[in-house]
C-alpha cells in the first residue's frame, strides 16, 4: 500500500489566539512495503504526522492517500491502520489474549477465525506462551509485542508507530529494534515510524524523513542522507559525535582555514561559509599530499580503535577521530586531511548545501 | 517441597467448604423456623400484640414432637446466632487465604490454624468439617515437617520434654564477674532496650485495648440490652451479662412483625436500591462527559456544578419540596401519591461523586482512548469496555458510600412521608421510624428495649457492610474528603 501526503499542514490555535504551525506544506510518498522514519528534535511534528495519517488529528489543509483512496476525512477505525503507542496503551484489566482480541470484536470477524488470528499474530510476535496474563505481569519488550499484535491482528493497510522504544532500557531496544524490523519483513507492511532518535531511525529505516518545525528538511535513504546532507539542519542532526561546524571562507577558489590553503573548490564562488566536517571523516595526511592542513593539537583522548583529537580551526574547537597509530601521544602538531566529497559546505544564510562536484 | 501434598491440602480444603457451606444454609434454615415459630401476646380482640404481658408470656412450643419451654427455645436460638456469627466469617477468611495462598506460604502456623478451625467446626456441630480438617492438618504437617500422623504423634512428646529441658536450663544464672567491661556495657544496654521495647508494647497494646473497649461497649450494651426484657431494660442495677437462655429474641420479632420495622426496612431498601442504581449511571455518565468529551462550555459547567457543593444541602430542601409536591409535580400531597419517586429522583445524582469519578477517569491515559478510536470503539463501548472496568474500585466505593447515605438519610424522607399522614406511614423510612414509631404500652411506659432492639435492626446491616468493604469505603472517604 502506497502512502502518500500531499501539502499536509496541521496549524495548532491556543486560547490567546496565536497560530503553531506543527507540521508545515509537508509532501511525501511512501512506497509499498517500506519502513520510513519519521526523525526530528522533540516539537518538530513528527507525532503530530503520524496521527494526522491515523486519523487522530484533522489536518487543516492537505491530503492523505493510501493508495488511490483519499483517506483525509476518514474516521480512524475505517483507514485500516495499526498504531502503537509510546507507551504502549494496553487496557491494563484486560489479558494478553483479550487485548489482542479487543479490535476484532469491533469488526465483526467471525470467532472462530478472530480465535486463530490472536494466536497466529502472538506466535509471530514471540508472545504465544503469555496469552492468559495481564499486562502488568509483562517486562516492557513483552508489553511492546502485545502492542505490535494488536495493531497487526486487523491486518492493517499501514503499521504507524509512535516512538515505540523509547520506554525500553538501552539492550532491549537493539532487540526489540531488530525484532520490529523482522516481523515488518515478514508481514510486508507499510510502516511508518516515529523517533528522535536517530541512530534508531537509521538502522531500521529503508528511508528517513527529517523533520524541523514541520518543515521536512530531507527524505532518503538513512546512509545516503548522513553522507550528503541537503542542509546544515540535516548535517547537525545526523552522526555522533555530531558533525564540526565553524565558518570559513573560499578566498581566489581555496577553502582558507587557519590562514592556510587547505583544498581548492572551483565551482565554489569566493564568500564566508558555514563549513561542516565529520569527526571520523579526518585522516592524518600521507606527506607528500597536496590538500592537507597544519594543526595544534590541544588534547588527545584514546577511546579504544580511534584516538579523538582537539584542535582549533578557525578559532572553533574541533573534533576529529583518527586511526590510532597514525598519532602519537607527544606529538603537537598533526597534518590532517579530508576525502573532498566529505567537506560540507552551506550558505550562510539558508543552510543550503552547495554542490561542489 | 512438596507440591503434590500443596495440592491435596487445597483440593481438600475446597471439598471442606461444601460442608461449610451446608452447615451454614442449616444454621440459617433452622434459625428462620425457629424464630418464625417464636408467639407474642396477642389481644383477641384488636388483634394487636399487648406490649404489657410480653415479659411475663411463657408459651410452651412444640417441634418434631418435642416440647420446648420458652428458656429452652431462646437458648437454641442464641446458639444459631452464635454459630452463623463464628462460622461465616470463618468461612470468608478461609476462603480468602485459599486463594491468596501460594506453596511458599505453609508453615506449622497453617497446621495449627488448621486445627483451631477443626475444633471450631467441632463446637459449631459440623462433624465432617472437623474430621476433613484434621486430616488436612496432618497433609499440613507432612508438607511442612514431612511427619507421618503416626511419626507426629510420637514426636510429641519429645518436643515437649526438649522444651522444658531449654527452660529449666535458662533459669541458670551466668556470673556476670566474667566479663571485661565492654561486654558488661554491651549487655547493660541490651537489657535496657529489651526492657523498653516491651515496656512500649506493652502501652500501645494497653491503649489499643483502652480504645478498642470505648468503641465496642456501646455497641455491646446496645445488643445485650436489645436481648432483655421490659425488667432487665430499665433496672437500676443493670446486668452486664445476661445467659443465653434469657435473650427474649422474641424483641425482634415483635419490632419486625407488630411494629412495620419489616415494612420500613423493605422500604429503606427499595429507596437505597433505585437511588443507588440512578447515581452510578448518573456519575458515571456525567464523569465520562466531563472527563473526555470536548464540547463548549465544558469547564465552565463543571465549575458551576462544584460550586453548587458549597451550599449547604438543607436549603435545597424547600426549593426541592416544592418540586416534588401539589404545585410541581405532584408526587405528594395530593389524591394520587407516589412517596417513593418522591423520595428517590431528588437523590439521583451527586456532585461530589461525579467530581471524584471524573478525577478518577482523568488519569487513565488518553493513549487509551486513542488505540480504542483507532481499533473502531465508540464512545460508549469504550466507556462500558474500558474506562468503567478500570475505574471499578472507584465506582465500587461510590456505590456503599451512596448506599450509607441512603440508609442514614433523615430530614427529606421525614418531610415527605409526613406530608402523607396515615398514608405516609406506610412509606416511612427506616430513620423516621426509630424516631417516631411509639415503643410505648398502654399505661404510657416506653418499651426502652424494644426501641434499641429497633436499633440494632438498623445498625448491624451497616456494620457488616463496613467490615466487608472497610478498605473501599476508607479510599471513598479519604479522597474525596469528608462529606456532610
Amino acid at each position: 500500500m502506497e502512502l502518500r501526503l500531499e501539502n499536509l499542514t496541521k496549524i495548532f490555535t491556543n486560547k490567546t489566539g496565536t497560530d503553531l504551525t506543527a507540521v508545515d506544506d509537508l509532501s511525501i510518498t511512501i512506497e509499498s512495503g517500506t519502513l520510513v522514519g519519521l526523525l526530528g528534535p522533540s516539537g518538530c511534528g513528527k507525532s503530530t504526522t503520524l496521527f494526522m495519517i491515523a486519523g487522530l488529528l484533522k489536518p487543516t489543509r492537505g491530503k492523505i492517500f493510501f493508495g488511490e483512496d483519499d483517506v483525509t476525512r476518514l474516521a480512524p477505525e475505517k483507514r485500516g491502520i495499526g498504531l502503537v503507542f509510546q507507551n504502549y496503551a494496553l487496557y491494563p484489566h484486560m489479558t494478553v489474549y483479550k487485548n489482542i482480541m479487543f479490535p476484532l470484536e469491533n469488526m465483526d470477524v467471525p470467532r472462530d477465525e478472530a480465535i486463530q488470528r490472536v494466536k497466529d499474530m502472538a506466535e509471530l510476535v514471540g508472545i504465544g506462551s503469555m496469552l492468559d496474563r495481564k499486562p502488568a505481569q509483562l517486562s516492557g519488550g513483552q508489553q511492546q509485542r502485545v502492542a505490535i499484535a494488536r495493531a497487526l491482528v486487523k491486518k492493517p493497510r499501514v503499521l504507524l508507530l509512535d516512538e515505540p522504544l523509547s520506554n525500553l532500557d538501552a539492550r532491549l531496544r537493539l532487540q526489540m529494534r531488530e525484532e520490529i524490523k523482522r516481523i515488518q519483513r515478514e508481514t510486508g507492511i507499510t510502516t511508518v515510524f516515529v523517533t528522535h532518535d536517530q541512530e534508531e531511525a537509521m538502522s531500521i529505516s529503508d528511508k528517513m524523513v527529517v523533520l524541523d518545525f514541520g518543515v521536512q528538511q530531507q527524505y532518503s535513504a538513512p546512509q545516503e542522507m548522513y553522507n550528503t546532507p541537503a542542509n546544515l539542519f540535516v548535517a547537525k542532526f545526523l552522526g555522533n559525535p555530531p558533525i564540526n561546524s565553524f565558518e570559513a571562507e573560499v578566498k581566489g577558489g581555496f577553502l582558507m582555514l587557519n590562514d592556510q590553503k587547505f583544498m581548492k573548490f572551483k565551482e565554489v564562488k569566493d564568500a564566508s561559509y558555514i563549513l561542516g566536517m565529520r569527526p571520523e571523516h579526518f585522516k592524518v595526511s600521507e606527506k607528500d599530499s597536496e590538500e592537507k592542513i597544519k594543526v595544534d593539537i590541544k588534547d588527545i583522548f584514546h577511546v579504544g580503535r580511534d584516538t579523538m583529537i582537539h584542535f582549533e580551526l578557525n578559532g572553533q574547537n574541533i573534533r576529529a577521530l583518527v586511526d590510532s597509530d597514525s598519532v602519537g601521544d607527544k606529538d603537537k602538531t598533526v597534518d590532517l586531511t579530508c576525502k573532498r566529497k566529505r567537506v560540507y559546505i552551506f550558505d550562510k544564510d539558508t543552510g543550503k548545501v552547495i554542490n561542489h562536484g | 517441597m512438596n507440591r503434590e501434598l500443596f495440592k491435596k491440602s487445597n483440593n481438600l480444603e475446597k471439598f471442606t467448604f461444601i460442608f461449610d457451606m451446608i452447615a451454614i444454609i442449616a444454621y440459617i434454615v433452622l434459625f428462620l423456623v425457629f424464630f418464625g415459630m417464636l408467639q407474642y401476646p396477642i389481644d383477641p380482640a384488636t388483634n394487636e400484640v399487648i406490649l404489657e404481658e410480653l415479659e411475663f408470656f411463657f408459651p410452651v412450643y412444640e417441634f418434631l414432637g418435642n416440647n420446648i419451654t420458652y428458656g429452652q427455645m431462646n437458648l437454641i436460638i442464641s446458639i444459631l446466632v452464635i454459630f452463623m456469627v463464628v462460622s461465616v466469617p470463618m468461612f470468608v477468611i478461609n476462603y480468602k487465604k485459599l486463594r491468596t495462598r501460594t506453596v511458599y506460604e505453609m508453615d506449622s502456623y497453617v497446621a495449627s490454624s488448621k486445627f483451631t478451625n477443626a475444633i471450631i467446626n467441632l463446637l459449631s456441630l459440623n462433624i465432617v468439617g472437623f474430621v476433613l480438617r484434621i486430616w488436612n492438618m496432618f497433609i499440613v504437617i507432612e508438607f511442612v515437617k514431612g511427619y507421618k500422623p503416626k511419626d507426629f504423634f510420637k514426636s510429641i512428646i519429645p518436643a515437649i520434654k526438649d522444651k522444658y529441658k531449654k527452660i529449666t536450663t535458662k533459669k541458670e544464672k551466668i556470673d556476670e564477674s566474667d566479663y571485661d567491661d565492654a561486654t558488661y556495657t554491651l549487655k547493660k544496654n541490651i537489657r535496657r532496650q529489651n526492657i523498653a521495647y516491651v515496656m512500649r508494647l506493652l502501652l500501645t497494646y494497653f491503649f489499643l485495648v483502652f480504645m478498642a473497649l470505648i468503641i465496642i461497649i456501646p455497641f455491646y450494651w446496645m445488643i445485650l440490652t436489645s436481648l432483655k426484657d421490659f425488667t432487665g431494660a430499665v433496672s437500676t442495677s443493670p446486668d452486664f451479662f445476661i445467659g443465653l437462655s434469657r435473650m427474649n429474641w422474641i424483641n425482634f420479632k415483635v419490632v419486625l412483625e407488630e411494629l412495620n420495622f419489616g415494612l420500613y426496612i423493605r422500604n429503606t431498601v427499595t429507596v437505597a436500591v433505585f437511588s443507588t442504581i440512578g447515581t452510578v449511571i448518573t456519575t458515571i455518565l456525567s464523569a465520562y462527559a466531563f472527563a473526555r468529551i470536548e464540547f463548549k462550555g465544558r469547564e465552565l459547567l463543571f465549575t458551576i456544578l462544584i460550586m453548587t457543593m458549597m451550599i449547604p444541602g438543607e436549603l435545597y430542601i424547600i426549593t426541592n419540596f416544592i418540586t416534588v409536591s401539589k404545585n410541581g409535580l405532584g408526587w405528594v400531597g395530593t389524591d394520587n401519591n407516589s412517596y417513593f419517586l418522591a423520595m428517590i429522583i431528588p437523590f439521583v445524582t451527586n456532585i461530589s461523586f461525579i467530581f471524584f469519578l471524573r478525577q478518577n477517569f482523568k488519569q487513565i491515559p488518553e493513549s487509551l482512548y486513542k488505540a480504542a478510536r483507532v481499533d473502531g470503539c465508540s464512545d460508549f463501548k469504550y466507556l462500558t469496555r474500558v474506562m468503567v472496568p478500570i475505574a471499578s474500585p472507584t465506582i465500587f466505593t461510590i456505590t456503599i458510600l451512596n448506599v450509607f447515605s441512603s440508609w442514614n438519610a433523615y430530614i427529606w424522607p421525614r418531610i415527605i412521608t409526613g406530608v402523607g399522614g396515615e398514608e405516609g406511614k406506610q412509606f416511612w423510612l427506616i430513620s423516621n421510624a426509630l424516631r417516631d414509631t411509639a415503643f410505648v404500652q398502654d399505661n404510657g411506659r416506653v418499651m426502652y428495649n424494644l426501641q434499641i432492639a429497633a436499633s440494632t435492626l438498623v445498625t448491624v446491616p451497616l456494620l457488616i457492610v463496613f467490615f466487608a468493604f472497610r478498605k473501599y469505603i476508607m479510599n471513598g472517604i479519604g479522597r474525596s474528603g469528608t462529606k456532610g
